[in-house]
């Protein structure tokens, strides 16, 4: 992969390793205040108010933040949820994220939620109508948000493009940025036979501003994205590769299932820290080098 | 494209061997399991997920908030004193649990429950009780208590955030933030 240098979500606040912070995790984050770099949270769990947003405004005092979502419905056909939109609106004025991320999916249709990531046709109808719907967010948000690549299990016979394609088409139309999750793109390549290389050389690099990677699970005869496991070797080279072309895009490590002790999620965003560090330092001496400084 | 993706979605979900099925199948499941801990050690592993699986099967998801899912549970365990294991357990006691472990999610979770309103409708009984709680409560068996305090997974969060929102510190035990709330007393 080509490095690539001038991404815009480069800009944000938030550097380096972060971790995925759950409902759990919280009070003895706020207690022993971890050296982490910044958290994501599933910003859906803190909309509706309650205690639990009290929580989240003390760790947004205390760490940079990313919101992440999973209910903006952005490849559906039932209407936006204004309701949501405006809850999503207010908190990210009140908290002011380094970053807001949601997934280039639908996720529920005729009035059910299904809870669950489900992929889109990959159709320029269908692109056209995903970006209309992204770019109606941003002007409501007053900012850009980066869209998620899926893990996806099954392909509709409509589709046009491949997944990057599609994406790309997205962020072009709407001027969005992209959230790259490998392990999305790695159980791709392991269940419908989709270069995760090709996947990500296909995706226009600028726009990549933030980088997730998480661990999967093999259930039956399919691999399932179930963020239960630690990320996979086959995941953590493939990030390798990565970070050493975009070395300036955070990485975040996710872990929702099977949840376990803080220590050893801690661990996982040391390695991804270790990765990109190493990365950031050896571009940095060879821009140095190439300018002379 | 809204019959394409129809079309996609009732294929996946209707497909049992399809990890779209089995996902909106485990979600539905794993948040009952999150909601109702303290119902599920009574109930048992074999019946809690028997009345889950049933309740997902005929329950769809309204909102896009996943932590509001699961309202109806008491009622599905109301009505089962009238089903085949009606003699097993206290169905009426076993609802008013969940109704408890419904309400501290929307304590936790949605602004339209206050902390005053779950503990003039549930734990009102507390204000004049002293340490140790005694835990024969409103009619639940003895033992309840102690469980839902032990197996619900707000209970050190709930905490914190009332000491976060109120100054109140509070020990991570759910007896004694009831105890805290109704005078507001601070550290005890």
């Amino acid at each position: 992969m080509a490095a690539t240098t001038g991404s815009a979500y480069q800009q944000c606040a938030i550097r380096g390793a972060g971790l995925g912070l759950r409902i759990p995790h919280i009070p003895w984050v706020l207690e022993h205040q971890p050296a982490i770099g910044w958290f994501e949270v599933h910003i859906c769990n803190f909309l509706q108010g309650g205690l639990n947003r009290t929580l989240l405004q003390e760790v947004a005092r205390t760490y940079p933040v990313s919101f992440h979502g999973v209910s903006l419905n952005l490849g559906g056909c039932d209407p936006l949820d204004r309701d949501y939109l405006n809850r999503l609106r207010h908190i990210a004025d009140e908290l002011k994220p380094a970053l807001i991320s949601e997934h280039a999916c639908l996720t529920a249709h005729h009035g059910e939620h299904f809870h669950d990531l489900i992929p889109v046709p990959f159709t320029h109808t269908a692109a056209r109508h995903m970006a209309d719907r992204i770019a109606e967010v941003q002007d409501v948000l007053g900012r850009q948000i980066l869209i998620e690549n899926l893990s996806r299990y099954a392909t509709y016979p409509q589709s046009q493009m491949s997944e990057a394609e599609f994406l790309g088409t997205v962020c072009e139309l709407s001027d969005c940025g992209l959230l790259l999750d490998i392990n999305n793109a790695y159980v791709n390549q392991l269940n419908l036979h989709e270069s995760w290389r090709a996947f990500i050389q296909q995706l226009p690099q600028g726009r990549i501003g933030e980088v997730h990677l998480a661990g999967h699970s093999v259930q039956g005869s399919t691999v399932v994205d179930t963020h239960s496991q630690p990320v996979s070797e086959p995941v953590w080279q493939a990030y390798r590769e990565v970070a050493a072309s975009l070395p300036d895009t955070p990485v975040l490590i996710e872990w929702d299932n099977d949840l376990p002790d803080f220590s050893m999620l801690q661990q996982e965003c040391n390695k991804a820290a270790s990765i990109h560090d190493q990365n950031r330092r050896q571009s940095l001496e060879a821009d140095h080098a190439n300018t002379g400084f | 494209m809204a019959d394409a993706v129809s079309d996609f979605v009732n294929q996946q979900h209707r497909d049992p061997d399809s990890p779209y099925a089995t996902n909106r199948l485990a979600s539905r499941v794993g948040v009952l399991a999150l909601v109702y801990p303290a119902v599920a050690v009574q109930l048992g592993t074999e019946v809690m997920t028997a009345l889950s699986q049933a309740y997902a099967a005929h329950y769809d998801s309204p909102h896009w908030d996943i932590n509001r899912y699961g309202e109806q549970f008491p009622q599905l365990l109301v009505a089962q004193q009238y089903g085949a294991r009606a003699s097993h357990y206290d169905w009426q006691a076993l609802a008013a649990l969940a109704k408890v472990e419904y309400q501290l999610c929307e304590l936790y979770y949605a602004e339209s429950l206050s902390v005053e309103q779950l503990f003039s409708m549930n734990m009102s009984h507390l204000e004049d009780a002293t340490e140790p709680v005694p835990v024969d409560l409103r009619g639940w068996p003895p033992g309840w208590l102690e469980s839902l305090v032990q197996h619900h997974p707000l209970m050190d969060a709930i905490p914190s955030a009332l000491h976060q929102r109120t100054g109140v510190l509070l020990r991570c035990n759910f007896r004694f933030v009831a105890l805290a709330m109704p005078d507001d007393r601070g550290e005890r």
